[in-house]
């Protein structure tokens, strides 16, 4: 390439790179921060769900009988039957040691989702004083891949990851010395720190950057491709149940029909795949097409190392007749080279081919990644709080104006929100009605004061308050816990609850973490004011 | 008899890239205030390429090759980052030696 078009070419890539990043930046902080959250989507929701110890230690039920396994099908059948006779799905967990309820979810005959837990034992709904109506972790998994709002949010996120390619390879291509800078790092140099921060979090994590976000896609590659599939199949439904290898969805009929009792298909769906069923499920019950399907125990201890999950094995049965209509056998791996190498990318994505290990190099790789975009965000304002740029004529203050705000309520004010998630669980009554879905109400109302906040205050004091108040609400939870449900990290670790003990430990280290930080800023404001002052004296001295 | 090998593989990972920043003259400098002899360079180099191949190895014979690739190469930024950190940061030096006394003692009594 001549050198004026390799100069052009560079600069191109850097005005992409810029304005790309600063667009992208603050969506892609919320989908890295709530993805590395989500990462420990269990132990969180174990911490959620402190009253999950009082059922387990008072429990007859045993996972490991078939006797109770039946037992639990025949409840979560007797209470589905007598709410939603003739809706359009219901599907049940069975109890095991984690979490103790028969947890039931139902679409009404217009596909409104319901669910609701029943006792192990009594088979009644639980009351609220034993069951934490709460999403727990999974709050953080939805925030990460839908933003709460269905296949909307799942678009939204994929444009921003396809920003984050864009954004990856262009930065590459505009740093002009990855591998002499590779471990430079200058402290305490203004601007020249913050690009070194950029620098450094995004070289040297740029594999795990790269595969997570070409992973991501992957994902969901049947929902952003979906050409393929509808110039092939009549329905999804139809290109899934081949890829599957499972029988197509029924039509439904309209004919009633009375769904057989279920707890014996049960018992011979054991025996055809040979291990314990989880997961049951029956399709348009009450009509006569309905079909009753059984889904094998999922074992991630065995699954370490693999990335291509084989089958947990499954059974599917006609629900009227009780007619067998397909077995899969347990250790099936899925067919198709395409269709592996997707399924290879997922379980990639989802950090869970290894145990805690795996997790923990996701995460702080993931916040590695999350430091990458937010010291770039903030290198954008540093760059122009020294000089401006001009790019916007009159409006440009504004605009830089309008970049501050963002970048306070998308970094101190998400993790604010984040660390307040925590304590809504702990602080909002059990009672109330719907309580999950206020748990996340309440996460966003709590995100939405700090950008107010943020928006009323000058910039610097913003950052300020805000790391201030993230560190007090990090600090406090261990209190709040203690104060609220009587647990805390001595209790955790004398009862061996690692990951209990973890989520506590995790959040102080992050509340040590900002305070480390409020001192550098209290630091290098001192040094400011000192620099300010005796510029003034000087300018003094020369007029006196 | 390996009962960590991920944590073998980190370990080797942090000798193998703080040998290759120690191969720049820039931080071989920084640290060690002497200068760097181009037959050194090349040493440090052959010497951190070989500790990442076996930690390569060692990752892939425990987590097979696929899982083992991906594994090693995070463990390798978090390395990288590990060394960046410990190059330009005094007192990490000293917390990182205190913590891995107290690592080491501590799988000796388990």
């Amino acid at each position: 390439m001549p050198a004026t078009e390799k100069y052009y070419f560079r600069q191109s890539m850097a005005a992409l790179h810029t304005w790309g990043s600063l667009i992208a930046g603050w969506m892609l902080l919320v989908i890295f921060v709530t993805g590395s959250l989500g990462v420990f989507d269990e132990p969180i929701s174990h911490w959620m769900q402190p009253e999950r110890a009082a059922i387990l230690a008072t429990m007859d039920y045993d996972p490991g009988s078939a006797a109770d396994r039946q037992a639990a099908v025949s409840k979560a059948q007797t209470y589905l039957q007598e709410v939603e006779p003739n809706g359009h799905l219901w599907f049940a967990t069975l109890p095991d040691l984690e979490d103790p309820a028969i947890k039931l979810f139902w679409q009404d005959a217009d596909e409104n989702p319901h669910q609701a837990k029943l006792h192990p034992d009594s088979g009644k709904l639980l009351p609220a004083s034993l069951d934490r109506d709460t999403q727990g972790g999974h709050h953080f998994v939805h925030m990460h891949f839908e933003l709460h709002s269905g296949t909307l949010g799942i678009w939204i996120v994929g444009f921003f990851t396809l920003l984050m390619l864009v954004a990856l390879i262009s930065g590459v291509i505009i740093h002009r010395r990855i591998f002499k800078d590779f471990f430079t790092f200058r402290s305490r140099k203004g601007q020249r720190s913050w690009l070194d921060a950029h620098n450094a979090s995004g070289v040297l994590t740029l594999p795990f950057q790269l595969m997570i976000a070409f992973t991501g896609l992957a994902v969901f590659v049947s929902i952003y491709m979906p050409a393929a599939i509808f110039a092939h199949y009549d329905s999804p439904e139809a290109f899934f149940a081949e890829v599957f290898e499972r029988p197509a969805p029924r039509e439904m009929t309209n004919q009633p029909a009375p769904v057989t009792a279920l707890s014996t298909l049960f018992a011979q769906a054991e025996q055809a795949i040979d291990k314990p069923g989880q997961f049951i499920r029956v399709e348009h019950p009450g009509d006569s097409s309905a079909t009753f399907t059984v889904f094998g125990l999922f074992d991630a201890e065995a699954l370490k190392g693999r990335l291509i999950f084989p089958s947990s094995g499954m059974t599917e049965f006609d629900a009227v007749s009780g007619e067998q209509r397909h077995i899969e056998a347990p250790g099936a791996e899925p067919q198709g080279a395409a269709f592996r190498t997707q399924r290879a990318m997922r379980t990639l994505h989802f950090a869970n081919f290894g145990d805690y290990t795996v997790r923990w190099l996701y995460f702080l790789l993931g916040i590695t990644g999350a430091v990458m975009i937010a010291s770039g965000s903030i290198l954008f304002m540093v760059k122009r709080r020294q000089r401006a740029l001009n790019e916007f004529g009159n409006a440009t203050q504004r605009v830089y104006r309008v970049v501050d705000v963002l970048n306070v309520a998308a970094i101190s004010g998400l993790l604010i929100a984040c660390v307040g998630y925590f304590w809504i669980n702990r602080l909002l009554p059990l009672e109330i009605a719907g309580r999950a879905g206020w748990e996340v109400g309440l996460f966003f109302a709590v995100w939405a004061v700090t950008l107010l906040h943020s928006a009323l205050r000058p910039v610097m004091q913003a950052w300020h308050e805000q790391l201030i108040g993230f560190a007090v609400l990090c600090l406090l939870l261990p209190f709040v816990n203690a104060f609220t449900v009587d647990e805390h990290l001595f209790t955790y670790l004398a009862e061996r609850d690692w990951r209990a003990a973890g989520v506590e430990l995790t959040v102080i280290i992050f509340g040590l973490l900002a305070l480390k930080t409020l001192q550098k800023l209290r630091r290098k404001a001192v040094a400011n004011d000192r620099q300010a002052a005796s510029v003034k004296r000087e300018q003094v001295g020369v007029r006196g | 008899m390996m009962h960590y090998p991920v944590l073998t593989v980190l370990l080797l990972n942090v000798l193998a890239m703080t040998g290759l920043s120690l191969a720049m003259p820039k931080h071989h400098q920084q640290l060690l205030n002497n200068g760097l002899p181009s037959q050194r360079i090349w040493l440090l180099r052959m010497l951190s390429i070989t500790l990442m191949l076996m930690a390569l190895w060692t990752i892939c014979s425990s987590w097979g090759v696929a899982a083992g690739i991906v594994l090693w190469l995070g463990l390798l930024s978090l390395a990288a980052i590990y060394s960046l950190c410990v190059l330009n940061h005094q007192t990490l030096r000293v917390i990182s030696l205190m913590v891995l006394c107290l690592l080491i003692s501590l799988l000796l009594i388990i």
